[in-house]
């Protein structure tokens, strides 16, 4: 599968308001349950893989986390953009020190080697002050996909 | 033959990107003849042992630790790499480990 097939219009949402990590991944479990990306087990799964091990990144312009569960509770692979009101505290992916995330890139990787080009693409983005700008300024959804979409080619 | 794991929580993306990132480095360096794979932690506790070099995205519990004290394995923070921010301090690590061979 082509990764830039995984953004998706429907899956971009921004300014979500969530209390914390559990509220939001619920929220957007949900919303891909519906969407029909995810099985019933994905939000329980989510939530366990983020626990044991976290998945946020901070880089010198945002601090986001790319949250994911393992591939047999994904239906077909996506990349899910969530911006959220308020920070929510999250850990960071090995040190697990503690992080306010406002960004979040969920990912449903059914083939590894297929998709690796996205994750690298999203390390690349978040270092580039440029697109971190832009991307904090997009506040409506199909200005987002299209900008993301551009940035992914 | 020097051989290299990269492990992350579970395999799916972030150790194949890792494992990329080393094999395109020693491509680039001419390094041959180290081995570079990926596994999740569930596989490494069993597989650790066969490894030179062990490069962690996830956090190490107790039983990798003791696994790699044990069997003397370098093990090198690839988190630099992954994130891509200040990747050379995980590169001279891994090269100072396979001069330690």
């Amino acid at each position: 599968m082509n990764y830039q097939d995984m953004l998706q219009q429907d899956l971009i949402f921004l300014n979500v308001d969530a209390e914390d990590r559990t509220d939001l991944y619920q929220q957007v479990a949900n919303k891909l349950l519906t969407l029909g990306y995810v099985k019933d087990s994905y939000e329980l799964a989510l939530n366990n893989r983020e626990d044991e091990f976290p998945t946020g990144v901070v880089s010198d312009y945002m601090s986001i986390a790319l949250p994911h569960a393992n591939p047999e509770n994904i239906n077909k692979p996506f990349v899910c953009v969530v911006t959220t009101k308020q920070p929510v505290q999250m850990l960071q992916m090995g040190y697990n020190t503690e992080e306010r995330a406002d960004t979040f890139f969920f990912l449903g990787i059914t083939h590894p080697d297929d998709q690796l080009i996205l994750l690298q693409k999203f390390m690349a983005l978040i270092q580039d002050q440029v697109f971190v700008e832009e991307f904090n300024n997009i506040s409506d959804s199909i200005e987002m996909f299209n900008y993301l979409n551009k940035k992914f080619k | 033959m020097a051989k290299i794991i990269v492990a992350c929580g579970s395999g799916v993306a972030s150790s194949e990107l890792v494992v990329k990132h080393i094999v395109d480095f020693f491509d680039d360096h001419s390094i041959t003849g180290v081995e570079v794979e990926a596994t999740d932690f569930k596989k490494l506790p069993d597989i650790l042992a066969n490894y030179d070099i062990y490069v962690w995205i996830a956090r190490p519990n107790e039983e990798i630790q003791t696994i790699v004290e044990k069997n003397n394995i370098a093990s090198v923070n690839g988190l630099p790499i992954f994130t891509g921010q200040n990747p050379e301090i995980s590169y001279r690590d891994i090269i100072a480990a396979l001069k330690n061979m």
